[in-house]
């Protein structure tokens, strides 16, 4: 099936593994980080090759930077496939999914700037949401076989030539 | 100093998601998320040259963004960093041929502005 609400799901599908991946692995990196002895004193060159060091020894931060390498081959993933204009602004909605999670898992608070921030991020990823993952190009790719396609023309949502019913 | 770094960031984020996508492209499609199939599809893109210009990018970036954070607050250089998707967003049409509508600009311009929100709170 390649219709376009078969093509938007698989989107969402990875998308949801990603950023699930990238909030779980941060939240592993700054909880082992947090555990690591001396971060504090940790100065100048060779302290901060320590603390590199002790990193690495920590089972927590190399969970972590696995998780983070597996979001980073999703990522990939899509972008061999989806517009980058449409994977970018919602990778980047995990800003706000990490500070949601910080506060319903660590207990940190939200200040009202942040909510709005949160809010504002959310509306974001609502509009290139509703727009086809991989319309852009399929468009372009339709433009160079000598269809006319207007600029700007609101086109992912218009029904394209040769499409899967 | 600092805004020059900054610079650097936007810039080196922005050209290397475009490489990378040109790298992934070339790969070929991977549609499904089976480890098997990401594994090969890593595999076929990593012998790529705009792939490894994009990895590149993304170290050089990351070097310039920790060197920012060590002159600035993380609340300065965070926001100004969120707006290299606006960049890449400028970049996909002449340089991808992708079709940016109306509708995911504005969901482009409300991501990087919130992003801001976020990290100036």
């Amino acid at each position: 099936m390649t219709s376009r609400s078969g093509t938007r799901a698989r989107a969402f599908l990875v998308l949801a593994l990603a950023i699930g991946l990238n909030a779980a692995g941060n939240l592993l990196l700054s909880e082992g980080m947090r555990g690591i002895e001396g971060v504090a004193k940790a100065s100048g060159l060779s302290g901060l090759l320590d603390l590199v060091g002790g990193a690495f020894d920590n089972p927590l931060v190399l969970i972590g930077l696995g998780l983070l390498v597996g979001f980073f081959v999703l990522f990939l993933s899509l972008l061999s496939w989806a517009d980058v204009s449409y994977v970018l602004p919602m990778v980047s909605s995990c800003f706000a999914v990490n500070s949601l999670l910080a506060f319903w898992l660590l207990g940190e608070t939200v200040s009202p700037l942040r909510w709005v921030g949160i809010a504002v991020v959310t509306l974001g990823v609502g509009l290139v949401g509703a727009t086809a993952p991989d319309g852009g190009r399929r468009l372009a790719r339709a433009g160079e076989e000598g269809s006319t396609v207007k600029e700007n023309a609101e086109p992912p949502d218009a029904r394209l030539p040769g499409e899967a019913q | 100093m600092t805004f020059l770094l900054v610079a650097i960031v936007v810039v080196c984020f922005g050209f290397s998601d475009i490489a990378l996508t040109v790298g992934m492209r070339r790969a070929g499609e991977a549609r499904s998320f089976h480890p098997r199939e990401l594994a090969a599809m890593i595999g076929r893109a990593a012998g790529s040259p705009p792939f490894l210009l994009g990895l590149g990018l993304q170290g050089v970036a990351l070097a310039a963004y920790l060197a920012a954070l060590s002159m600035a607050d993380l609340s300065l250089v965070f926001p100004l960093t969120a707006t290299s998707n606006i960049l890449t967003t400028l970049l996909a049409r002449p340089l991808l041929g992708e079709t940016v509508s109306r509708r995911r600009w504005a969901g482009v311009g409300a991501v990087a502005a919130g992003c801001v929100l976020i990290s100036l709170s």
